[in-house]
């Protein structure tokens, strides 16, 4: 049976691998992309950033208590003084303007507020505001320190506690969480995604041209036809979902080395047995999302009835991702047992250095158990009347 | 007059050394429908002999690909049983598959392998040797004029040299009986010619063609005998030129109308 499976497998993958666009999007495309999307993402943020800073802003100040706030904020911020009366139609000018701030003080009872009026629409309104609310800060300081020299202290007499952080995380494991957030959920939309049209192609796209008939009626059985095919489209997802973490350890890699990026990552952490762990739990989905690709696609009598099916496990995957992103993985084995789940969650495992051997093994036999259970369901279809029927 | 006929050719078959490749004997099948079963094929019985071309004529929904599947193995019957060297269809769906080539002019092959690549790929699923594969390419190839375009990609190649391709893997293993559905439907004039051509050669061959057509001159062109199919039931069956001889016409389509109108005409009550 494995030997007329891979029949089939052997020359769908062939087809495959002689279409260029079908290489450009499964191979090409992610390592391109990956790096493309993250460098865009940085690139932008930093020089967003940049812009901002530079920008010459013009603050209003309203009953100003001194002159030292303007000295502080000007070490801080680039901008021009102006005085304002505090008059409702002063304001419209934030309101119109992307580089208007306005702070407005009062004094009740010996205690100073600070009012900051900005546009929050506007990135470079938003950056001043936040330069300002630390350059109140630091004029507070300022203010608390002058009057504790009249009592004879400084600012260090009231810190009673030195506060200090020390991670404590394995060393490999450090500087990875970035990755730990982004991966599972790249690799389940590629996943899914790459099976998605190449597991309708092969089946419903099969009906559609008419050329499922003529390899029923042939020597190898259609259980080997319904498992090479699943083969087939696993294999698809495979490479769809490795080039895609290949292409986002390019990208954080080139990352790390720009500055003030902020979306570094260790990628030392990454050893040879955390790789193949990481494969294998990538096997384990590309195949089950793979089996059920096929058995959706075969149900269905033509292509368009066939995304209509699996458009809802691809919003489920997506949905599932984001969802997942910024959860720490479970200790639970009941979600162990739960498929693409305990994959996701493996994956942030492995990529922290948290992994563990139960929740790892569970999650293989879990998922292998579904595609198993998947692929007899398909056999049986093949094996049926029902896989004939069509659209025409 | 059914009977008649019947008994009229298991005469000429016996003549022809009684030797008949499939055979249909009382063969049901029915479908579950949302207004309940659909009788698709009911109480069809014909047999085939080698060298003989047999058509299945009738309207769409008729149940002759219905018909043409279960001769193929694609469909299992209710009831009645179906022979192909008189292996059953059922319990020797391997050795019938062995002996027949399935043909479909919805058959519309696509992708980037080539007519070569293809062939040896059937080859495979008809579990031959890659060297009798390659042996049985050559004289396709020269047989069907394909050299010139055996190993362009499928994608590039215009609907006749597909249609060829398309016959070409399915008779790869060389087949000894084939089942063509609807042979000319949806090709050019061009491409229809040298599908009846290459139906006609089959014949010539010795082996045993069953065809569907709602075309009546495609019939008239190809077939020995002929089976009018209305409703899943075989209401006629005999050779052109005898029912030419019993409606007093050469026309096929006036001769079947006749037959559908004394059987209660084509359209349901």
């Amino acid at each position: 049976m494995l030997k007329d499976s891979i029949i089939i497998f052997k020359k769908e993958l062939k087809s495959l691998f002689k279409d260029r666009r079908s290489i450009f999007f499964l191979i090409i495309l992610p390592l391109v992309l990956m790096p493309g999307l993250f460098l865009t993402i940085g690139y932008t943020a930093s020089s967003q950033e940049k812009k901002a800073a530079e920008t010459v802003y013009r603050v209003g100040f309203i009953n100003l208590p001194d002159e030292k706030f303007p000295e502080i904020l000007s070490k801080r911020l680039l901008y021009e003084g102006f005085y304002k009366s505090f008059n409702a139609s002063d304001f419209n000018e934030v309101t119109s303007s992307d580089r208007t701030v306005i702070v407005e003080f009062n004094k009740n009872d010996e205690k100073l507020t600070a009012k900051i009026y900005y546009n929050s629409v506007s990135n470079k309104s938003k950056y001043a505001m936040q330069v300002i609310v630390s350059a109140l800060n630091a004029y507070e300081k300022l203010l608390l320190s002058d009057k504790l020299r009249s009592y004879s202290l400084t600012l260090d007499d009231l810190r009673l506690i030195d506060i200090s952080s020390v991670d404590m995380a394995p060393k490999e494991a450090q500087g990875t969480d970035f990755l730990a957030v982004m991966l599972p959920y790249m690799i389940l939309i590629y996943i899914f995604a790459g099976s998605m049209n190449i597991g309708l192609d092969t089946t419903a796209g099969e009906k559609e041209r008419g050329t499922l008939s003529p390899i029923l009626v042939n020597q190898v059985s259609r259980t080997s036809i319904a498992t090479g095919k699943v083969f087939y489209v696993m294999t698809a997802g495979l490479i769809n979902s490795v080039s895609t973490f290949i292409g986002l350890v390019i990208a954080f890699s080139i990352l790390g080395s720009m500055p003030n990026s902020g979306l570094s990552m260790n990628i030392s952490a990454l050893t040879p047995l955390k790789l193949l762990c990481l494969l294998i739990t990538i096997l384990t989905v590309a195949g089950l999302a793979s089996a059920v690709m096929v058995l959706l696609g075969s149900l269905a009598k033509s292509m368009k009835e066939g995304g209509a099916y699996v458009m809802p496990f691809y919003i489920g995957a997506v949905i599932m991702g984001v969802a997942t992103m910024q959860m720490d993985s479970p200790k639970n084995l009941i979600v162990s047992l739960i498929p693409i789940l305990n994959s996701v969650f493996n994956m942030k495992d492995i990529i922290t250095s948290q992994i563990s051997t139960l929740r790892f093994l569970l999650m293989i036999l879990s998922n292998l158990a579904v595609m198993a259970i998947v692929i007899f369901l398909t056999a049986r279809l093949y094996n049926s009347e029902k896989i004939l029927e069509s659209s025409e | 007059m059914l009977k008649l006929a019947w008994e009229a050719y298991i005469v000429n078959i016996e003549h022809l050394g009684g030797i008949v490749l499939v055979r249909l004997k009382e063969v049901h099948k029915n479908f579950k429908g949302k207004k309940g079963i659909i009788k698709a094929v009911d109480g069809v019985s014909f047999e085939a002999a080698p060298g003989e071309i047999f058509g299945l004529l009738g309207p769409n929904g008729a149940g002759k690909t219905t018909t043409l599947r279960l001769i193929s193995t694609l469909l299992k019957p209710n009831s009645g049983e179906i022979t192909v060297f008189g292996f059953d269809t059922v319990k020797n769906a391997r050795e019938v598959r062995e002996r027949i080539g399935f043909l479909t002019s919805d058959m519309k092959l696509a992708g980037n392998l080539s007519p070569r690549e293809l062939m040896y790929f059937f080859g495979d699923l008809n579990h031959i040797d890659r060297k009798t594969v390659g042996k049985r390419i050559d004289t396709l190839a020269s047989y069907l004029d394909m050299n010139d375009f055996l190993d362009e990609r499928i994608s590039k190649l215009s609907t006749g040299m597909k249609q060829k391709a398309s016959i070409a893997v399915s008779i790869i293993h060389d087949p000894q009986v084939i089942v063509f559905d609807e042979p000319t439907n949806g090709l050019d004039i061009i491409t229809a010619r040298t599908v009846t051509e290459i139906i006609k050669d089959f014949k010539e061959q010795g082996k045993t063609v069953i065809i569907s057509t709602h075309v009546m001159s495609v019939a008239e062109k190809l077939c020995d005998r002929v089976g009018i199919i209305l409703k899943g039931k075989l209401v006629e069956i005999d050779y052109l030129k005898s029912l030419y001889s019993e409606y007093g016409s050469e026309d096929l389509e006036d001769i079947f109308f006749a037959i559908a109108e004394k059987e209660g005409g084509l359209v349901d009550a």
